[in-house]
């Protein structure tokens, strides 16, 4: 309401009706009371007439007689009764009677206006202070005629109170008149005045929030004119733009969610190279913060200079740009490959750029495994054929050789080549569990059997060496799902694994558990042991601690690795407790076969 | 001020931060250099050195020229000051991660000396520093900087727990006297980096708030 009282609209439209209402009222008014005065004064002089004419008639036989007590009695008794005053008035101007005064107390009043006018013209009026009766008065004056000569005047008077008193009436009954038909009017106005304004401000008000965008209210106006038209308008209008306004807010955050979502970092900036937006993993990657990042320049917000460098000349040459750069990190360095590509609007002017930072880190480092592998796998070839060209050339060379050095040469090229058929097979067996689990046979298998067959082929290296091996077994079978052949391989490695790396006098121990639902297979030596920095590399693919020895003692380099791809490719993993010269424990852990798992009270005393 | 003045200043930021962000980065590397006995990263970092002097002669070229052209006053001028000694300071602070780094490749062939712990958190104080002064210079943020020379105080207590650490180890193993050396050189550049990122906060400073900190700490 006090917004309605407030409206310019509301007063520009009501003043001027309010205006036009109340000037009407105020002229019809006032025409009105001047037209009802003049009749109430002309009322009065024709009744003063009136009486005037009926005293004339009284007074004609004493006019121009001598004062007559009883006349002058008489007259005053009529003035009495009728509240007239009259005065009846000598040709010669002297008082003969009055109604209200003693008549020879009285002045000459052959001066007065209207005896004068009377004289002249048979008639005269005039309206002035009394003395007599010490008030405004009217007074009207006719001559006394007889036989054609003016004998004297009556004279009528009345105060004005009186008329002053009729006028008031007159003027507060049109007053009261016109007063309620004004006030109606101006109510009907004001409410008609209202009906407009009010839906133009719920309008106005609607229109206003959503332009804030704000959620806007439905409008209810309903009139048929043009005002009810704009409402429907209006509202068709809003929840047009809300539907929209929903269509975009549902866009924004499905792009903000696949951004956020991506593993490649997005950094855009506009013209002047402000950050935009920029999504989770490049704020990881930069180490920036998007909240205080947003809207500042990119160079002031992160130091990896080939970032905005690859931004600013995307920009300038209008191109795809693509980089790397490394950016140092604590642990080793992060490579990140960087695609930066202009932004155009829709006029087709640069409006800025997107980098695209994706982390090829790993790629890097797959590249440099593979390359380093083919080099190793070269190398490894390389060698013993090296030693057996270098034995056949010697071997041809020299016809007359002795019978013992020929022998012995030729055992060392037997040597050689079982290496170099180790190495074959084992490359085999590698890539046969990396071509992935179509290579094997998977069937029920007792571990046990493996585990004992293993270690009984390989008694006889351990008691050459003088190494104590032991068996652990439970009493329970120990089933699992896998390939035979592979679990051999992996039992095999382990087991002669533990024995080439323990001096004489030492011990291996071969142990097999089942434990809530898994095969745990633990080899633990005695041996050199292995330092904790080599610890995770040491199931890398050629990976030596030690490389002379290792080769001295007829590894290929990658018995560990193929150990861990059969437990892998068996679902289980392989870990490694050891340290620097107090042996290693190498621990295998497989799932044992659904169905089979024995109760734990079954294998306790195999423990 | 001028329109051009501006573009300028921006222009003058712009490639101070970027001289900020390869002195960084140099740092960085060398240090990585030297903890992983890396040689290889070593001398890129070595080789990168030419790259960052070419930068400040074109800094300090840039901001002479704008105080010719534009004879700028107050705050602008402070500002351009502040690039021009902080762009000094950068240099020098590109050398010490040089001179590192050279360090680092003499290191990574001799016999490596245990590392006291009190070295990793001498290298995590520098970094800090090195960051939150360009921080501070990009932020115009005069209490960060102020805690940047604060923390200079940590970096000359570690240095000399180095020092004796360093000794310790030299008296009791002869073969590592090289080692120690040479890692004692290393630990002094990173020292004088911190000084340098000292410089850098107090200059902050003075751009902001116009007073002169030198010497007072």
């Amino acid at each position: 309401m006090n917004r309605l009282l407030r409206s310019r609209f509301l007063w520009e439209l009501y003043a001027g009706y309010a205006f036009i209402i109340v000037a009407t009222a105020i002229v019809v008014g006032l025409m009105l009371v001047h037209d009802a005065e003049r009749g109430v004064t002309d009322d009065i002089r024709d009744a003063l007439q009136r009486d005037a004419i009926l005293v004339r008639d009284i007074a004609a036989p004493f006019v121009d007689a001598p004062p007559d007590s009883a006349f002058e009695l008489r007259i005053r008794a009529l003035g009495a009764r009728t509240g007239v005053r009259y005065t009846v008035i000598a040709a010669d101007g002297r008082v003969l009677a009055d109604s209200n005064e003693d008549p020879a107390a009285m002045d000459n009043h052959r001066d007065r206006p209207e005896i004068m006018a009377a004289a002249n013209n048979g008639m005269g009026t005039s309206t002035r202070f009394s003395r007599t009766v010490a008030a405004n008065s009217m007074y009207l004056a006719i001559p006394v005629m007889k036989q054609g000569v003016l004998a004297g005047f009556v004279r009528t008077s009345e105060t004005l109170e009186a008329i002053s008193a009729r006028r008031a009436a007159v003027r507060r009954s049109v007053g009261l008149a016109m007063l309620l038909p004004v006030l109606a009017a101006l109510v009907l106005g004001l409410l008609v005045a209202r009906s407009f304004t009010q839906p133009l401000i719920n309008m106005t008000d609607a229109a206003r929030a959503v332009a804030g965008g704000q959620e806007a209210p439905r409008l209810h106006v309903q009139r048929p004119d043009e005002i009810g038209e704009l409402a429907d308008a209006l509202n068709a209008m809003t929840e047009q733009l809300h539907n929209q306004l929903d269509t975009m807010a549902a866009d924004r955050n499905k792009t903000l969610a696949i951004l956020a979502g991506m593993v490649e970092g997005v950094v855009a900036v506009d013209r002047d190279e402000r950050v935009v937006h920029a999504n989770a993993a490049a704020q990881a990657i930069l180490g920036i913060d998007a909240r205080t990042a947003l809207g500042r320049r990119i160079w002031e917000v992160m130091r990896v200079v080939e970032v905005s460098d690859s931004l600013g000349e995307a920009m300038r040459q209008n191109r795809v740009r693509v980089s790397e750069v490394r950016i140092p990190t604590p642990l080793k360095d992060q490579v990140i490959q960087l695609t930066a590509t202009p932004l155009r609007n829709g006029a087709d002017q640069i409006d800025g750029a997107v980098v695209v930072l994706h982390d090829v880190s790993e790629l890097r480092q797959l590249e440099s495994v593979r390359r380093d592998f083919v080099a190793n796998i070269s190398h490894e070839l390389k060698t013993p054929l090296t030693a057996i060209r270098g034995l056949v050339e010697t071997i041809l060379d020299d016809r007359q050789m002795d019978r013992d050095t020929h022998d012995r040469f030729i055992e060392k090229i037997r040597d050689q080549s079982t290496r170099l058929g180790n190495l074959v097979s084992d490359l085999l067996t590698l890539s046969r569990l990396e071509s992935g689990p179509g290579g094997l046979r998977f069937e029920a298998m007792d571990l046990r059997e493996t585990v004992a067959e293993s270690v009984r082929t390989q008694t006889h290296v351990a008691e050459t060496k003088r190494v104590d091996l032991h068996l652990g077994v439970p009493e329970r079978a120990v089933t699992i799902e896998g390939d035979s052949e592979a679990m051999r391989e992996l039992v095999d490695n382990l087991v002669s694994n533990a024995i080439k790396y323990t001096p004489s006098g030492g011990r291996v121990d071969v142990k097999l558990v089942a434990e809530s639902g898994s095969a745990v297979l633990e080899v633990a030596d005695t041996g050199i042991g292995i330092p904790p920095e080599e610890q995770g590399r040491v199931f890398e693919r050629f990976y030596r601690v030690d490389k002379a020895r290792s080769r001295q003692l007829g590894g290929t380099g990658l018995g560990l690795s193929i150990v861990k791809h059969v437990a892998l490719a068996h679902g289980g993993s392989v870990s490694l407790k050891s340290a620097s010269g107090r042996g290693s424990t190498f621990r295998v852990q497989l799932g044992l076969k659904p169905g089979e798992t024995p109760r734990r009270e079954g294998f306790a005393v195999s423990q | 001020m001028t329109k051009h003045l501006r573009i300028d200043l921006d222009e003058l930021s712009k490639e101070l931060l970027t001289m900020g962000a390869m002195v960084e980065e140099a740092t960085n590397r060398a240090i990585n250099a030297l903890v992983r006995r890396d040689k290889n990263l070593a001398r890129e970092v070595i080789a990168v050195d030419d790259a960052i002097n070419d930068h400040e002669n074109r800094i300090e070229d840039h901001a002479l020229k704008m105080l010719a052209l534009h004879q700028p006053v107050a705050a602008d001028l402070r500002y351009i000051i502040t690039v021009l000694k902080v762009n000094n300071d950068l240099e020098r602070i590109g050398d010490h991660a040089v001179a590192i780094a050279e360090r680092a490749v003499v290191l990574a062939g001799l016999e490596p000396v245990p590392r006291p712990e009190d070295f990793d958190l001498l290298v995590q104080t520098v970094q800090r520093m090195m960051k939150e002064s360009l921080t501070a210079l990009i932020e115009h943020d005069a209490a960060l900087a102020r805690s940047v020379c604060e923390m200079d105080d940590e970096v000359d207590r570690v240095h000399r727990l180095m020092y004796s650490a360093m000794q310790t180890v030299m008296r009791n193993d002869v073969a590592l006297i090289e080692s120690a050396v040479n890692t004692i050189s290393a630990t002094r550049h990173l020292e004088r980096i911190g000084d340098l990122a000292t410089n850098i906060a107090e200059d902050v400073v003075f751009m902001v708030e116009g007073e002169i900190l030198r010497h007072n700490y």
